[in-house]
C-alpha cells in the first residue's frame, strides 16, 4: 500500500517534540526495511504545522497517518474542534473511548470538516482533508490520527517522562496498525 | 480617572494578543496597549549553545519564516568566523532561498488571512472569515494561493534538503550547491507563479481601490519607515545597509552600517509589556518609533530591479502618494514584493553560480557577529557576543513584530477612535481591531500549531473600575 505518514510539531516546545521523535524513528525503521515496514511503500513527512499546500502530499497516498502531539483530555482546549457536526462524532472529544487505544496514545479516523478559525495560518487535520475534497474534487483518502499526549510546551522546555513513555506506546500501536493494513 | 477596555486572551497557550484600551472622562481612547506574549525567552533560549548550532536552533523559533531566522542567524556567525563576504555560489544559494521563503510566507498571509477580510468584509461573519471559505467561493483565487505558498516552499526544499529544518546556510557559506535537476524542476513553474503574483497585485488594488476612502483612512497613522536598502537605493531583502525616512519621506538615515545598528536604535521596556519599543535614538521614544516590513520597504527604496514589480511600485505610490502610511496598503506592498521575489527567482535559477561547489569561506574567529536581514514582516537583527567556548553568552534579537510595536499600537488606537462609540465593544469593533493587527502580519502564530490563535475577551471598565460590558469570542469564532 502506498502510505504517507506526516509527523507535525516543534521540538523546541517541549512535547510538541513528539512528532520530530517519531520522524526520526521512522527513518531508522525505513532505513533497516524490517517488517512492517516494508510491506508498504512509506512516504515519511515532516513539518510544524498543517497547511494548505499539504493537500498535494496527502495525493500522493491511498491511505495516510498524522503523528502529533496533543494536549490530555482534562486540558483539551476545544477551541481547536471543528465546529460541525455532533459533538461525540468529534475524535477529539472522547479520546479514550476506543477501547483499542493505549492510555496516552490514539488511534482515531479522521473525517473531513471545515473549521472556523480565523486568526491563524494553520489547519487541523479535518480541515485539510476538507480543503483537499473541495480543492481537489474528489474523496480524500482514508487518514488516521496517531495522537500522543504530552503535558509542557512552553518555548525551550524538555520533552516530559510522560510524552517520552506515551511515544514507546505509541511505536508499538503503530507497528501493529501497519502490520494489519 | 481613565477607563480600560480589556481585550484579553482566554487560550492556553503563547501566540496570542491581548489589547488594552484606555479612555479617558470623555471616552476618548488615548491609549491602545498591544500585549504579544511570544517572544518571552528568545534571547534565553538561545544562550549557552554553540555559535555554530545556531542557524539550526533558531529555525524553531518561528513555524512560518525558520528560513529568515536561519539566514540572519548564519549572517551573524559568518562574522564570527571572520568571514566578510560569501563566495557567489553560497551568496546566491542563500538570495534564493529567502525569495523562496519571502513568497511563501507572503502568499501565506495574503490568502489565508487578509483575503477573507478583503473580498468578504471586515463586517462579514467570522465563518466566512478563513481561507475554507475563500475555497468555497473563490476557488481559482484560493488555490493560486496554495500554489503559489507550495512553489516558495519548493525552493527552500530544493536548497535545504527539506522544507523545515534543513541545514543549508552554514558559518561562511552553505551546504550543498543546487543540482541541474532540481533547478530544471523550478524553471518549470517560475513563470505561471510570476503571472499569478501580477495578477494578485491586480487584485490587491481593486480590493483597495473598491472602498478607497474607507481603506486609506482605516487606522491612518503617520510613522518614519526603516529598512534595508541596496547599494544603489533598490529594494533589498537578504544584504544591504539601513534607510530611514521620515513621516514626509525625506532620509533621516542612508546606507547606515546595519553592524551599528545599536548606535541607530534604542529599546524601551514599559511595564505592562514582554515586548520591547525600538525607537530611533536622535528622537525620543515618543517620535522615534518607526515601521518595519512591506509598506516600509516600498517607502524607504528607490526602486526595485525587477521590471514587473518596479512597475507596480510606481503604480503604488501614483495611486497612494510617497510615503504611503495607511496601514491597509501593507497587504497591496505585500504582493509587489511577492511578484519580485517570483521574478528574483526566475533570474536567479539562470545563475551559473548556483550549481558551483565553491561554497565555504574561512577567517579568523571573532567574539561578535551582527546580522540583518529582511525577514517577510520587516527587519530581523540578529546579535550574538560568544565566550572564549564558542558559546553565546549574550544574544539580542530584535524582530519585526516588536519594531512594529508602538505602530500597531498607534494603529489600534486610531481604529478605536474612529469606530469606539462609547464604551459598548461591539463585535464590529472587534474586527476592525483584528483587521488593523492583521495588516502589519504580526508574528503571532510563531512556534507550532498549538499556537498562533487569537480568542479574545474584550470587557468595557466604567469610571468605578466596574466591568459595564463584557465580549468574548473564542478562536473558533465563537462569540460569547
Amino acid at each position: 500500500m502506498k502510505l504517507g505518514i506526516f509527523c507535525f510539531g516543534n521540538s523546541a516546545r517541549g512535547d510538541d517534540a513528539a512528532g520530530e521523535i517519531v520522524h526520526q524513528w521512522l527513518n531508522t525503521m525505513l532505513e533497516l526495511n524490517d517488517p512492517p515496514f516494508n510491506q508498504h511503500q512509506i512516504t515519511l513527512l515532516y513539518d510544524f504545522q498543517l497547511q494548505p499546500e499539504h493537500i498535494y502530499d496527502l495525493e500522493q497516498s491511498e491511505l495516510n497517518v498524522f503523528i502529533d502531539c496533543q494536549h490530555p483530555p482534562n486540558q483539551h482546549d476545544h477551541t481547536d474542534d471543528p465546529p460541525h457536526g455532533n459533538p461525540q462524532d468529534n475524535p477529539h472529544d472522547n479520546p479514550h473511548d476506543n477501547p483499542q487505544d493505549n492510555i496516552g496514545v490514539r488511534w482515531q479516523p479522521l473525517q473531513p470538516a471545515g473549521q472556523t478559525t480565523y486568526s491563524t495560518h494553520n489547519l487541523n487535520p479535518e480541515s485539510l482533508l476538507y480543503l483537499y475534497e473541495k480543492c481537489l474534487e474528489k474523496e480524500a483518502p482514508p487518514c488516521f490520527m496517531l495522537a500522543i499526549e504530552g503535558q509542557q510546551f512552553e518555548l525551550g522546555s524538555q520533552p516530559s517522562h510522560l510524552m517520552r513513555a506515551n511515544i514507546e506506546q505509541a511505536k508499538q500501536l503503530l507497528i501493529t496498525k501497519l502490520a494489519q493494513l | 480617572m481613565s477607563k480600560r477596555i480589556v481585550i484579553d486572551p482566554v487560550t492556553r497557550v503563547e501566540g496570542h494578543g491581548k489589547v488594552t484600551l484606555l479612555l479617558d472622562e470623555q471616552q476618548k481612547v488615548t491609549q491602545a496597549r498591544l500585549h504579544i506574549v511570544e517572544f518571552r525567552g528568545f534571547e534565553k533560549f538561545i544562550q549557552g549553545r554553540p555559535y555554530w548550532e545556531l542557524p539550526l536552533v533558531v529555525q524553531r523559533l518561528c513555524g512560518i519564516c525558520p528560513v529568515s531566522h536561519h539566514l540572519a542567524t548564519a549572517k551573524a556567525i559568518d562574522q564570527i568566523v571572520g568571514v566578510d563576504a560569501l563566495t557567489p555560489a553560497a551568496t546566491a544559494l542563500r538570495r534564493l532561498m529567502h525569495f523562496g521563503q519571502v513568497l511563501q510566507s507572503h502568499a501565506l498571509h495574503f490568502f489565508h488571512l487578509a483575503s477573507p477580510d478583503l473580498l468578504f468584509g471586515f463586517d462579514s461573519d467570522v465563518s466566512k472569515r478563513n481561507i475554507v471559505a475563500v475555497i468555497q467561493e473563490h476557488k481559482n483565487l484560493a488555490l493560486k494561493g496554495v500554489k503559489i505558498r507550495k512553489y516558495g516552499q519548493q525552493v527552500i526544499e530544493a536548497i535545504a534538503g527539506k522544507r523545515i529544518h534543513g541545514i543549508a546556510a552554514v558559518a561562511g557559506g552553505m551546504n550543498t550547491p543546487l543540482t541541474k535537476e532540481k533547478i530544471a524542476e523550478l524553471n518549470l513553474e517560475i513563470k505561471q507563479i510570476i503571472q499569478w503574483c501580477q495578477q494578485t497585485v491586480e487584485l490587491c488594488q481593486q480590493l483597495f481601490e473598491s472602498n478607497w476612502g474607507f481603506h486609506k483612512n482605516f487606522g491612518y497613522i503617520e510613522s518614519p519607515s526603516l529598512s534595508l536598502i541596496g547599494e544603489k537605493g533598490e529594494l533589498e531583502l537578504y544584504d544591504g545597509n539601513l534607510r530611514v525616512i521620515d513621516t514626509k519621506g525625506n532620509r533621516l538615515y542612508d546606507q547606515f552600517p546595519y553592524d551599528h545598528y545599536s548606535d541607530l536604535l534604542q529599546e524601551q521596556v514599559k511595564s505592562w509589556s514582554y515586548m520591547k519599543f525600538p525607537f530611533l535614538k536622535s528622537l525620543t521614544p515618543e517620535t522615534g518609533w518607526y515601521r518595519v516590513g512591506p509598506l516600509a520597504r516600498l517607502n524607504t527604496c528607490s526602486f526595485i530591479n525587477t521590471p514587473l514589480a518596479e512597475a507596480a511600485r510606481l503604480n503604488y505610490f501614483a495611486r497612494l502618494g510617497k510615503p504611503a502610511q495607511s496601514p491597509l496598503a501593507f497587504h497591496w506592498a505585500r504582493m509587489i514584493e511577492a511578484l519580485h521575489c517570483a521574478e528574483a527567482i526566475e533570474i536567479l535559477l539562470s545563475n551559473p553560480d548556483l550549481t558551483s561547489d565553491e561554497l565555504m569561506q574561512m577567517g579568523t574567529l571573532q567574539e561578535e557577529g551582527i546580522g540583518v536581514i529582511e525577514a517577510p514582516r520587516g527587519t530581523l537583527f540578529h546579535h550574538y557576543q560568544i565566550d572564549q567556548d564558542q558559546k553565546v553568552v549574550k544574544a539580542n534579537l530584535i524582530v519585526s513584530t516588536t519594531s512594529n510595536n508602538q505602530a500597531m499600537n498607534e494603529t489600534i488606537r486610531q481604529v478605536a477612535h474612529q469606530h469606539l462609540d462609547g464604551t459598548e465593544i461591539t463585535p464590529n469593533l472587534l474586527n476592525l481591531i483584528e483587521v488593523a493587527i492583521r495588516a502589519y502580519d504580526p508574528c503571532l502564530s510563531c512556534a507550532t500549531h498549538a499556537t498562533g490563535k487569537m480568542p479574545l475577551v474584550i470587557e468595557t471598565w466604567d469610571h468605578n473600575g466596574q466591568i459595564a460590558h463584557r465580549l468574548a469570542r473564542s478562536s473558533n469564532g465563537q462569540l460569547q
